[in-house]
């Protein structure tokens, strides 16, 4: 073995040997939390909740427990809660973060930043926002949910796959946040009862939730999104003129109701018009029908068509319902912003600006329904 | 020292002396006289006796004394291999390779008749590197006769066999073999040169000179492929290989290989192209179990508690909690139990060797886990990992396999996955560095040659049927694949050892 070689030697082995103490946290010995909530006791206080994993009982079901405390910063939060633990409290494995209602209506950026400088958190928690304290929906012994952690984060997750609420990451909220023409949403899980409940959908201004969408326009929002698209779109509309269709007159309502299974969706937005701020939305959707209220006959001839157009109707209706409402509260969630600004050369459009320009946008509805299966029953 | 110079009456004391000067502890060595002027030695043991007895004794013993000379011995005498010799040096060199010597009163030279018989076990199945089905046949000890099954295969006058001598004691004779249609000259050039760098006193078996060749003293993984099965000989000669033989050992060097190589059987070809190229492509997913599952292992629990699935996160806390060491302690106890247990199965006879499967099994396994010593996913990690390096054809190859998971392991313990890539990255450094008789270790895939990998991977049914991927490189210029065989194989062979 010739100098060379012991020095090449030497060096890799200093490499090694030499790094110090690189941090470990061995999987055991570790508070591995899985679920955070944010509540606010009194001015400038914030009570941080956090779901663990705790011991797995003996027909080896998981549990958690929960532990709260109080501090300034969020950071300040964790500190005190190493002191409630054997381990010290790691965050990589949390999935969900909860920000309770006051707190939303004061701003919750500094708590989202601190999230996005830590790297040991992921970029695709979801954030969500609760009505009642967090700690409640916490630290409630659910008879049916045995880690109430695990379980918000596929709540959500499966919400956002198949029905009305749309993506609301981590990454989603800073980017929306952050970008000129868009404002974030995130949804409001409550607990009823026994249960967990995704309820609502809370509407920001910047980091501030300024208002509330129920679920029958939430649906119209996430297919302006273009994300996953929402399974299933109910449509309650006047029955006028499809009245000669139905057979048997069962209920004298005024209107009926079709629940319509989403085969597929595109929507489009366009800036028609710079100076007027006027948009063209359209939604283009493919449904087949799973419900609906009247003994309704597809076997005579215009039916089928008379049921598109009339649900088409109502639910560009639904959708100007919708628009009206975000242009109220003045939160543009669907990013009408981005739209112009993509569209408008040398906008430079900014935050304020847009907050200024969006209550004066006008929209041209039209959504065409494409009803491709009525269902098996002939 | 010629006979004729002297007068004496008996031959065989005359070369009982003169013999014994040359071979003097030699209590083998037979001298035996047919009458006063004619006698035969040679080493008993090391010739076939009923030729002795039939077609020499038997005629010597019918001529008459007085009229006998070497020219009428040699057209009497039923052997095809007679030459004359008169200088008793060589004389004696030959009969410890197993000749007889028949000397005549009276004349200068003698004759040295070859009837050598080698003890030699026959021609039978292969042991190590079993196949399901294809020819069982593996080579045996002799050389001749392992030239003869390759002859049995390949007629063509295309299969050259060169003869070649190492080691100044041993004299171990060696057979360069290649196609001479297919081989690259560089190669041949790199095997010769190299054979006549070699000084030693002798070298027992091919595995030895393999190592001779290969000259990387600090190579990790083997260089060239061994291989006792004559199809996978065939192959590789049919490739543009070389191979050599070597007296005495069973195992044939096969020249260059490159890495993928040792992953590949011929099996693969003998089934339909689909299986055999899944089958490849289960070598290779192996391959990276056995090398990567562990460390990982090591790496998630000590550092990267993020990487785990939450489904998976409560049954590896509720398993680990019990263990009282490190991951990093664990798994290193774990995998040196699981070498323990190799290669306490290997040197066991095969009757008490069973019993291994036993206590390995049931005690180590079942008892560990009670006893709190290591968790259950950690034995079926290191039971992967194990089965993963056990579908690596080559034994050399699994071998090296099993020894770079063990840095890996540290090092996982210690920095996490950083250190996995870091070991990985050294481990690329050392295989990029590495060549095969002047011939890049990674060959099709660095430098990247379309048409060999298919060839060599099987990723197309064609190639199922042609062995060569890169067209016949017999001109010094013809392809550019010499390209980069030229380069390194230009230079000194002995700088190759720096590395």
């Amino acid at each position: 073995m010739n100098k060379f070689k012991v020095k090449q030697i030497s060096i890799v082995l200093m490499l090694v040997f030499m790094t110090g103490c690189f941090h470990s946290s061995v999987l055991e010995r570790t508070s591995i939390s899985v679920a955070l909530g944010y509540d606010k006791i009194g001015e400038g206080k914030i009570q941080t909740s956090s779901v663990l994993y705790g011991p797995t009982s003996k027909e080896g079901k998981e549990s958690s427990h929960v532990i709260s405390v109080a501090g300034e910063t969020s950071k300040g939060a964790r500190q005190n809660l190493n002191h409630k633990l054997a381990f010290k409290v790691v965050s990589g494995q949390i999935r969900f973060i909860a920000y309770e209602n006051e707190l939303a209506k004061e701003g919750i950026i500094s708590i989202v930043d601190t999230l996005s400088r830590d790297p040991s958190y992921g970029e695709m928690m979801y954030l969500s926002v609760t009505e009642k304290p967090i700690r409640d929906l916490f630290a409630y012994k659910y008879p049916n949910i045995s880690n109430v952690g695990t379980y918000m984060s596929r709540l959500i997750a499966h919400n956002i796959q198949d029905s009305w609420v749309p993506s609301c990451t981590l990454h989603n909220f800073r980017n929306d946040y952050y970008s000129a023409g868009k404002e974030p949403v995130l949804p409001i899980v409550e607990r009823t009862d026994k249960e967990v409940n995704v309820t609502a959908l809370a509407l920001f201004r910047k980091d501030v939730m300024i208002g509330k969408m129920q679920p029958k326009e939430a649906v119209y929002l996430k297919l302006l999104l273009n994300q996953e698209q929402p399974d299933t779109i109910e449509v309650k509309m006047p029955k006028d003129g499809m009245a000669k269709y139905v057979r048997k007159v069962n209920q004298p309502f005024k209107y009926m109701k079709a629940a319509l299974g989403n085969i597929g969706s595109k929507s489009s937005i366009k800036l028609i018009s710079k100076d007027e701020l006027t948009f063209d939305v359209s939604i283009k959707i493919n449904v087949e029908l799973q419900e609906i209220t009247e003994d309704y006959d597809f076997a005579e001839e215009g039916a089928v068509q008379k049921l598109e157009t009339e649900l088409s109707k109502q639910m560009s209706k639904d959708l100007v319902k919708m628009l009206n409402q975000l242009k109220r509260l003045n939160s543009d969630a669907v990013g009408f912003g981005e739209v112009y600004r993509s569209s408008v050369r040398n906008s430079r459009l900014t935050k304020e600006e847009w907050q200024d320009m969006f209550p004066k946008a006008k929209f041209n509805t039209t959504v065409n329904v494409n009803l491709i299966r009525t269902g098996t029953i002939e | 020292m010629t006979v004729s110079n002297i007068k004496i009456s008996d031959m065989a004391a005359y070369l009982k002396v003169e013999l014994k000067k040359l071979l003097p502890n030699c209590s083998d060595l037979v001298i035996h006289g047919v009458n006063s002027s004619v006698a035969v030695c040679y080493i008993s043991g090391l010739i076939d006796t009923k030729v002795l007895s039939s077609s020499i004794l038997g005629v010597l013993t019918m001529m008459d004394e007085d009229e006998v000379n070497t020219e009428l011995i040699r057209q009497t005498i039923t052997i095809c291999e007679i030459e004359r010799e008169g200088n008793l040096d060589q004389v004696a060199l030959k009969l410890l390779q197993g000749h007889v010597y028949i000397a005549v009163m009276d004349e200068y030279e003698g004759l040295l008749c070859n009837i050598a018989h080698f003890p030699t076990r026959a021609i039978a199945a292969s042991e190590n590197e079993t196949v399901i089905f294809g020819p069982v046949l593996a080579f045996n000890e002799s050389l001749g006769e392992n030239i003869a099954v390759l002859r049995s295969y390949i007629k063509s006058p295309g299969l050259v066999v060169e003869p070649h001598i190492i080691g100044k004691k041993m004299e171990t004779r060696i057979q360069l073999t290649y196609m001479s249609e297919y081989v690259d000259e560089q190669y041949i050039k790199y095997v010769k040169s190299r054979l006549e760098q070699i000084k030693t006193d002798g070298l027992l078996g091919n595995a030895l000179l393999m190592q001779k060749l290969q000259n990387h003293p600090y190579a990790l993984f083997p260089l060239m492929t061994l291989t006792e099965r004559p199809d996978r000989t065939i192959q590789a000669l049919m490739e543009g290989k070389i191979v050599i033989f070597m007296e005495g050992d069973s195992h044939v060097i096969i020249g260059p290989s490159s890495f993928i190589d040792f992953f590949l059987s011929v099996e693969d070809r003998y089934m339909s192209w689909g299986t055999g190229l899944f089958i490849r492509m289960l070598r290779f997913i192996g391959l990276m179990m056995s090398v990567f599952l562990t460390p990982i292992y090591v790496a998630a629990l000590t550092f990267h508690y993020q990487m785990i699935p939450p489904a998976l996160i409560v049954s590896l806390i509720e398993t680990r909690s019990k263990v009282p060491f490190p991951p990093l302690l664990e798994t290193l106890m774990l995998e040196m139990t699981m070498e323990f247990l190799r290669e306490a199965g290997v040197r066991l006879p095969t009757k008490v060797g069973q019993t291994i499967g036993i206590v390995g099994g049931i005690v180590i396994g079942q008892a560990a886990v009670q006893a709190g010593f290591t968790s259950n996913i950690l034995i079926m990690l290191v039971a992967l990992a194990a089965l993963g390096s056990f579908t690596t054809p080559n034994y050399l190859m699994s071998g090296s396999i099993r020894l770079i998971r063990y840095p890996m392991i540290i090092m996982a313990g210690l920095w996490g996955v950083l250190g996995i890539v870091f070991v990985a990255m050294l481990i690329f450094i050392h295989l990029l560095r590495q060549t095969s008789l002047g011939r890049p270790y990674l060959f099709p895939l660095f430098p990247f040659r379309r048409k060999d990998l298919t060839v060599d991977m099987l990723l197309t049914p064609q190639s199922h049927y042609s062995y060569r991927g890169s067209p016949v490189q017999n001109s010094p210029n013809s392809s550019e694949n010499d390209h980069t065989s030229n380069r390194s194989s230009s230079k000194d062979p002995q700088s190759d050892s720096n590395q």
